[in-house]
């Protein structure tokens, strides 16, 4: 019964081995990345650039007529600098409200991207469902190689930076005043966002790989007070997520992306309510022992 | 300090200016400060205080204007100058303890991957002291109260040992023994022979707390001794019709 259900999977060929890995690769980086857009409630951003990508990709899909080729990422990347310009750009002419500008600048440059597609790129195997959705047990060798190259690189560089993107994320105004490049290291977030998203779609498909980003983080936060754990449980938050997903995909045989980021946000809930620290169940039994769940020290 | 060096200028100032899209905030000002000074800076709300101070330290870029720290101009200068932004500014849930922040102090010598550690490890564990922070210091921030938060940014700032420090609203928001902590923090450095300037808002303890007075609404309107800006006739310059609540509270001062 647990061979069947636990160690079964990995036998049937190598589909689970190679969905583990992809499912790995993607959501260990966007976890980290999503730790720092989640801190600087840039959560939307996410969302947006891993729309904006589409338009970028498309085009440089024309250029190379290749799928899974290194310009599509530069294509992306390009996109989702132009369009975290733009945001910036909106935001700052006080023109409109930065949220505004969030979702005009990305359902704008989608749709850019889905006229592109729809009419330059008829004939092409671009599976929209598959951008969208992605195919994690399906993966080809082409994503997993970009994924092995792209993954660790994001992860050494959000580990190289790693005081740089804490301080500029917590106190923006006292990292400039140190003469810190605190918008290099902005674009630079967010080109890696970009980045990650395109290098994710196959495995786990643009839409859902907001989530990879998201609620990792978001857990990790109810769970930790300090940047390192923060970042090690949203890390252990994607591995657990990632592995449980493909499970429940294989035993009720459905969408392993949907399964992983479904299993991702019962994790959540469950830190909502039992969070050592900020959990509501636990803080009712604190306060029912007359604990207090008040936090402020007096001096 | 003595007369002598009682006249050498720390921070020089010329021509600032600084708008948002166009609307000028800060207006070509220009003022010298004398090297061991503590200046209030003060002005009524929206008279781009804050905005002068982020441009001095560089958080903000100018429209237009020159910055001399001590004879350097520059990064040199910004090097010298240490920033206590507004509490405000800052998001309090952030996973970061007592101990974190005041170590960020250090970056300023120790750039982005110099360990805290040995020497400068000991200097947090000073700034800590001097703050009276030591107890809490493995404390996430977002646990302390108004006060203790103001006080986590004041030992950041001692730890990152400036010859000018600019502090935004430092006293808002706290409770009386910080506040009392704070300016004899303040008077700490300035024996040290290090120079302050101060954001404020509270006109009663003015004269108490600061021997210069800038005085601003988007334009300068007096930079000199307390004795000679803190007076009616300027401060009506400044705050306009509000006047009328100083006024009221003159008779204490």
């Amino acid at each position: 019964m647990l061979y069947e259900l636990f160690i079964e999977p990995w036998t049937l060929g190598d589909w689970m081995q190679r969905g583990m890995l992809a499912a790995t690769l993607a959501s260990v980086p966007c976890a980290l990345l999503g730790v720092f857009l989640y801190l600087r409630r840039l959560s939307l951003v996410a969302d947006a650039l891993s729309h904006t990508a589409l338009p970028g990709i498309v085009v440089a899909f024309l250029f190379s007529g290749s799928l899974s080729s290194p310009v599509l990422l530069l294509g992306a990347v390009l996109s989702g600098g132009i369009s975290t310009a733009a945001i910036e750009y909106f935001s700052r002419s006080r023109l409109i409200r930065s949220d505004a500008a969030i979702g005009i600048v990305f359902s704008s440059l989608f749709a850019v991207g889905v006229i592109l597609l729809s009419v330059f790129v008829k004939d092409a195997h671009i599976d929209t469902q598959c951008m969208l959705f992605g195919d994690v047990l399906g993966i080809s060798t082409e994503s997993l190689w970009t994924l092995g190259i792209v993954s660790p690189l994001i992860i050494l560089c959000v580990l190289a930076c790693w005081r740089v993107l804490v301080l500029t994320s917590f106190d923006e105004e006292y990292a400039r005043a140190l003469g810190w490049p605190v918008s290099l290291i902005h674009y630079a977030l967010m080109g890696g966002v970009a980045m990650m998203t395109v290098a994710a779609f196959e495995a786990i498909g643009a839409i859902l790989a907001i989530a990879m980003i998201i609620v990792p983080a978001a857990t990790a936060h109810l769970l930790s007070d300090r940047m390192k754990h923060m970042a090690m449980w949203a890390v252990a938050h994607a591995l657990l997520s990632s592995l449980a997903g493909m499970y429940v995909a294989v035993w009720l045989d459905v969408s392993a992306a949907g399964a992983i980021v479904m299993v991702g946000g019962i994790l959540y809930l469950c830190a909502v309510f039992f969070s050592p620290s900020h959990g509501k169940v636990t803080s009712y039994f604190k306060r029912r022992q007359g604990k207090g769940s008040s936090v402020t020290v007096p001096s | 300090m003595q007369s002598q060096s009682r006249n050498e200028v720390a921070l020089g100032v010329r021509n600032l200016t600084l708008s948002y899209d166009r609307e000028p905030v800060v207006q070509d000002i220009s003022f010298d400060v004398p090297r061991g000074a503590i200046v209030g800076v003060l002005g009524p709300n929206g008279a781009g205080k804050s905005t002068l101070i982020k441009a001095i330290v560089g958080a903000l870029s100018p429209d237009l204007g020159d910055i001399h720290v001590l004879g350097t101009s520059g990064k040199d200068a910004l090097k010298r100058m240490t920033y206590v932004p507004q509490r405000g500014s800052v998001d309090w849930d952030f996973p970061v303890t007592v101990r974190d922040v005041v170590a960020q102090g250090c970056y300023a010598r120790l750039g982005l991957w110099g360990k805290v550690r040995g020497k400068e490890a000991k200097v947090v564990d000073e700034a800590l002291e001097m703050v009276s922070m030591t107890h809490l210091q493995h404390r996430q921030i977002g646990a302390l109260s108004g006060g203790q938060q103001q006080r986590v940014f004041l030992g950041r700032a001692l730890a990152q040992r400036g010859e000018i420090y600019l502090m935004d609203e430092p006293f808002v928001g706290v409770d009386v023994k910080t506040e009392e902590a704070i300016v004899q923090v303040l008077r700490m450095l300035r024996d040290e022979g290090r120079t302050l300037l101060v954001v404020h808002h509270d006109l009663s303890t003015v004269r108490e707390y600061f021997d210069h007075i800038l005085l601003m609404n988007k334009h300068l309107i007096g930079f000199g001794k307390t004795e000679d800006i803190f007076v009616p006739d300027l401060l009506q310059d400044a705050y306009g019709g509000r006047l009328a609540i100083f006024e009221h509270g003159e008779g204490t001062l």
